[in-house]
This record gives C-alpha cells, sequence and structure tokens, in this order.
C-alpha cells in the first residue's frame, strides 16, 4: 500500500496534468478528480482576476481567462493565504506574447499588486515631531526616516494612473488615452484606511526612492537634487511628515 | 556641501511647525492626488467549491499552437504608443 | 464555556457585509471569518474586525493551513494564525480535515485524505502540534468530498471520532457537507451524525450546494452560494438536539445576499433550536 507522502504527490500530479487521466491510482471514481482539477485552477484564476481587475477589463474576459490560465500553469501558488498569490504577474505580462500589442499593460499590473500590498500592509503611527525635535543638527546626517510601510514606487513610460483611472467602476470615462500624453512616477500610500496615489515629480521620487533602500537623510537630499535642481525639499519633507508618508526615523550608528 | 543648509531648514521647518501642517497644506493643494474612498476588498480566501468545476471533462491547459485570444477589452481607448522595444 | 449555551445562531462575516453588519447590527449571536484573510498586517481587514468584534463575539476559520499534508507544518502560517489569535480572542479557532499542498505546492482547496490508520497518526500529531502551538484547542472540520480512496480503511465518522479523541480536539460538525458527502459517496448521513459523540463537537456549519448533473448521475458541489437546501434542514432538526450546546453558522461564500438574507438563514437555524428546547423533557 502506498504511503500516504506517495499518494498526495500521485494526487498533485494528477491535479496538474492537463489531460483527464482517468486513471489516477487509489481513488474510487477517477473521473470526479476532475472536480479537484478544475476547482483549483478556477480559484487561482479569480485570485488574479480580482488582484487585476483594470488588466482585466483592459484585455476582456477571454483574453484575460486566458492568460490567468497560461500563468496558474507556470506558477504554482506557495502559500495557504491566497493574498500572497499573483505577485509576478506583473512580470508575466511585459513577456507575454499575445499581450505585446499593449505596452502598458505590465505597468497597470505592477500598480494593481502595489494597491494589494498597501491594503493589507501594516498600520503606523504618526510622525513624533517632538522626538525629531530633541536631535541636534550635528546629527541630522545620520537621519534615516521611515517610510510608511504601504508605500511603494511604481514608474511607467505610460499614462498609467489615468489608465487605471478611467477603467474603475465610477469612473466618468476618458474617451481615450494616448500613450504619448507622458509617463508617471508614482506614489501608492495607505496613510490611514484609504489608499492614494500621488504623482511626483523626479526629484520627490528619487527622494523617496533613496529612503526607502534605507540610506539616511543626508544622502536622500543629495540624490534629489542632482536629480531635480529646484527640487522643492523643504515643502515636499513638510509634506510628507503631516501626510503620513514618512511616520517614524531612527539614527543610524555613525562609522567611528 | 551643498544640501546641507537645505536639509537643516527641512528639518528645522518640521520641528518648528510641529504637526500642524498648515504651512505646507498649500504644498499639499499642489500634489496631484488621487484617493481611493470605501474601497473594501472582499476577502480572497474561502471554503467554498466553484459551482462551475463541475464539468464533465478538465478544463483543458491552453495549447499553445491552438487560437490565441486577442485583447478586446477597453484598451480600445487607449491610443498611440509604439510596440515595447523587446529587450 | 457557559456562554455558549446561549449563542444564538451566527454568520460568516464577508467584506462585503462590513457596512451593514456596522449600520444594522444584526441580532446574531457571533460571527465567524476566513482566518487568512486578516493574515495582512493592518488596513481595511483588520480595523473592520477590530471594531466588529467588539460588539459579537468572533470565531477563526482557517482554510490554508494544510494539516493533513506530509510536508513540514507551516511555521509562518502558524505564527500568523497565532497572532492574529492575539489580536482578536476568538472564541473558536477551527481548520479542516484535510490537506492541501504537498512538496511546496498549494491547491488552495480542502483536498480528502485516505482515512487510513496511518493517515490518523499523522493528523492527529499534526492537530497536536498545532494546538501546542497556538496554546488552545482547535476544532476540526469534516469536508465536502468528490472522490475517496480504495485503501480507505475506516468510515469517514469513525475517522473523525477517533481522530479528535486522541489529539484532543474537538469537532466542527458541518451538517452540510455531511449531507454532500452522504449523497455523492452514498451513505446515511443520519449513520454520522449518530456516531459522533455530542461532547466533542463544539461547533456546527449550515451552507448551501449545488446539484450537478454529470456523466455519471448526480454530483452535490459545496458552493456556498445559495440558501441552505431543504434537506439539510431536515438533517440539522435531528442533530440540534444532540448537539444542543454546539453554536451553529450559517457560511455563504459567493453570490453574497444582501446581509438580511444571510440573518434570516440564521434565524431560521436559531427556531429550530427553540423548537427543540420547547419539548417538554
Amino acid at each position: 500500500m502506498p504511503s500516504l507522502r506517495e499518494l498526495q504527490t500521485g494526487f498533485s500530479s494528477a491535479l496538474r496534468s492537463p489531460e483527464t487521466e482517468t486513471d489516477v491510482p487509489l481513488v474510487a471514481d477517477p473521473r470526479r478528480i476532475n472536480v479537484y482539477r478544475n476547482n483549483f485552477r478556477i480559484t487561482l484564476r479569480d485570485t488574479l482576476g480580482s488582484l487585476y481587475p483594470v488588466v482585466r477589463k483592459l484585455v476582456g474576459d477571454a483574453f484575460f481567462h486566458q492568460c490567468a490560465s497560461d500563468f496558474v500553469r507556470r506558477n504554482p501558488s506557495r502559500s495557504g493565504d491566497l493574498n500572497d498569490y499573483g505577485e509576478t504577474f506583473a512580470d508575466f505580462l511585459s513577456d507575454y506574447e499575445a499581450a505585446q500589442s499593449l505596452p502598458y499593460l505590465d505597468d497597470v499590473a505592477r500598480l494593481e499588486w502595489a494597491y494589494q500590498r498597501a491594503f493589507h500592509a501594516a498600520d503606523a503611527q504618526s510622525f513624533d515631531a517632538a522626538r525629531l525635535a530633541a536631535i541636534s543638527p550635528e546629527q541630522y546626517a545620520q537621519l534615516v526616516f521611515k517610510l510608511h510601510p504601504s508605500a511603494g514606487l511604481v514608474t511607467s513610460r505610460y499614462p498609467t494612473l489615468r489608465i487605471w483611472k478611467s477603467n474603475q467602476d465610477d469612473a466618468a470615462g476618458e474617451d481615450s488615452i494616448k500613450l504619448d500624453d507622458g509617463g508617471d512616477a508614482l506614489l501608492v500610500v495607505r496613510p490611514e484606511l484609504d489608499i492614494e496615489f500621488i504623482r511626483l515629480s523626479e526629484g520627490a521620487f528619487r527622494f523617496l526612492d533613496t529612503l526607502m533602500q534605507g540610506h539616511t537623510f543626508d544622502v536622500a537630499c543629495n540624490n534629489a537634487l542632482e536629480t531635480e535642481s529646484h527640487f522643492e525639499l523643504n515643502e515636499f519633507f513638510g509634506f510628507c511628515i503631516t501626510h503620513g508618508i514618512i511616520v517614524d526615523f531612527e539614527l543610524q550608528e555613525s562609522l567611528s | 556641501m551643498k544640501s546641507k543648509s537645505i536639509m537643516n531648514a527641512a528639518i528645522a521647518s518640521v520641528v518648528a511647525l510641529g504637526l500642524s501642517g498648515v504651512a505646507t497644506q498649500a504644498f499639499a493643494d499642489k500634489m496631484d492626488m488621487e484617493k481611493c474612498y470605501g474601497v473594501v476588498k472582499a476577502g480572497k480566501n474561502d471554503c467554498k467549491t466553484a459551482t462551475n468545476s463541475c464539468q464533465g471533462h478538465a478544463e483543458k491547459d491552453n495549447d499553445p499552437n491552438a487560437f490565441i485570444a486577442v485583447p478586446k477589452g477597453t484598451c480600445d481607448k487607449i491610443a498611440g504608443g509604439s510596440t515595447k522595444p523587446k529587450g | 464555556m457557559s456562554s455558549r449555551h446561549h449563542l444564538n445562531a451566527g454568520i460568516g462575516l464577508r467584506a462585503e457585509h462590513y457596512d451593514a453588519v456596522l449600520e444594522q447590527q444584526p441580532r446574531v449571536g457571533w460571527m465567524e471569518v476566513h482566518s487568512e484573510n486578516y493574515f495582512g498586517a493592518g488596513g481595511k481587514p483588520r480595523g473592520y474586525l477590530d471594531r466588529i468584534r467588539r460588539d459579537y463575539p468572533i470565531s477563526l476559520h482557517g482554510v490554508g493551513l494544510s494539516l493533513g499534508s506530509t510536508d513540514e507544518l507551516n511555521r509562518a502560517h502558524l505564527t500568523k494564525l497565532r497572532d492574529l489569535m492575539h489580536r482578536c480572542e476568538p472564541l473558536l479557532v477551527s481548520e479542516h480535515l484535510s490537506w492541501s499542498s504537498v512538496d511546496g505546492r498549494y491547491f488552495n482547496d480542502l483536498l480528502p485524505l485516505p482515512y487510513t490508520e496511518e493517515a490518523m497518526d499523522h493528523i492527529v500529531s499534526r492537530i497536536m502540534q498545532t494546538q501546542d502551538f497556538l496554546g488552545r484547542q482547535i476544532l476540526i472540520e469534516n469536508l465536502s468530498s468528490y472522490v475517496t480512496f480504495t485503501h480507505s480503511t475506516l468510515a469517514e465518522w469513525d475517522f473523525l471520532t477517533e481522530t479528535a479523541r486522541r489529539s484532543g480536539c474537538g469537532i466542527l460538525l458541518d451538517i452540510n457537507n455531511i449531507y454532500v458527502s452522504s449523497v455523492n459517496h452514498g451513505f446515511d448521513p443520519l449513520r454520522y451524525l449518530d456516531a459522533v459523540p455530542a461532547e466533542l463537537v463544539g461547533e456546527m456549519h449550515l451552507a448551501g450546494h449545488t446539484r450537478k448533473t454529470v456523466d455519471d448521475g448526480m454530483l452535490i458541489i459545496d458552493s456556498h452560494d445559495q440558501p441552505v437546501a431543504d434537506d439539510v434542514w431536515s438533517l440539522f432538526a435531528v442533530a440540534a438536539p444532540k448537539f444542543a450546546h454546539a453554536p451553529v453558522l450559517i457560511e455563504w461564500d459567493s453570490s453574497l445576499p444582501p446581509l438580511q438574507d444571510l440573518v434570516a438563514e440564521a434565524t431560521r437555524a436559531q427556531h429550530i433550536r427553540e423548537a427543540r428546547d420547547a419539548i417538554p423533557a
């Protein structure tokens, strides 16, 4: 008699096999294994559909069905929590032959994943300005500011946010969007409970990107000003603090 | 370093402000933001079996050589741009 | 837990009903959520759960632990469950008599086990590890299933009961699942109810299913997308007096109706219970 382990690996390969194999060892009613074979594919495909509603709307149900099925076949779920599934769908789309006529599609998917991430990210306390006031100016160069856990950055050569927005259920609906209208540098963040998309200047994007990589305030300011010489650091930093985008700081140990 | 004075000023103004935000409101008003009010996403995990899982046949994976669907959705409303350069 | 004796029927809490629950404060005894939907660290799911649990006892019903899998028990998953448990202090914590993954590959479905001594030894040890890790008893639910295994040596009710006895877990008896499997595999559902000892059952479930015609006859799918079927209500009427202390819950997962319809189902379950209470001993 096969072990439980053997039964499970055998059942698993039967579920994954593309054709109806009526000869599944140990299963009393092998044709009914199709219920499981179909159910897991439908579940994962529906998960992608709920994660990527704008991609789905852009390409239509038939195309989405095909492309989500292809994704599911090549990307097994690795978690018992479906919220962990589908992160790499954008990369998959960027290489997906049949979607090459829609060069913005993977960027839209990246924006939708950033939304999903922000939706479930941890909450954060608001910034403690009094703690910052207690830091002496000599230590400013060692300040490392922390962004809200929900913060994510997305860039695109295309007007991705307008495409996203015009495909929302309540959208007034732009008649047409021209891809040449310019790209987007976006912050996706959830300061409290509602998710926000914020368009960033080049300097602002570089500033947040540098902070996100864990660099000091010093380095972030330099990078931002190098990218955009007229970057309004003073205002943007104040905005990040008061808007709940920067939520905390620590002092980097000085290298002595 | 040129940025040092700018950096100090930025921190000084945040410290001086406290978190009243008054002075930055004008700036915030200039920001281009979209807020998704009230959206609650349905939970993805449940213990049902999909009604359509029960078909007489298995869901077939797509045969790569078979008919390939063409995108046919709201992408019709998006014009211009060149096909993505192949990496 | 004496308060359990007086718990009215509960409903599964779904995101689509969050605001309606807060506004209407429906008269149900408790609410159950799928644990994994609250594994995220923050945001709306946790925010709503924090608010709703002020007004209703909460039960955590897991679907992804893959207790019956021969892979290592997923510590990350268990840790998230424990964190959630500490945050929302649930009345009950439950999982399924099933497996859903092997070699790290998840099907995100409740797959049946063969009912053998080997499978029992395995799941008993996994339930005990889980209870040790969580520091509390869990309940294990019987499945709806579509296939059986030729080398099973035990009836499902014996497998379930013996698993609970040996591991110290309780049983979440899903009345709809008993019915669905009884039709799919041709056994007598009353025999199932007879075999399960009342003292092991800590909760009951009711849900809607779908009848499908397939090549070789009829198959019932556990679809959770419609009202509880009449046959299942009848079976519940038999179960209710025996498992009188187990709180009962209405599950509904797709094609969700307005909240009031769900509450009406719970009220019907409550009335079936009370009808039994009204009969003089």
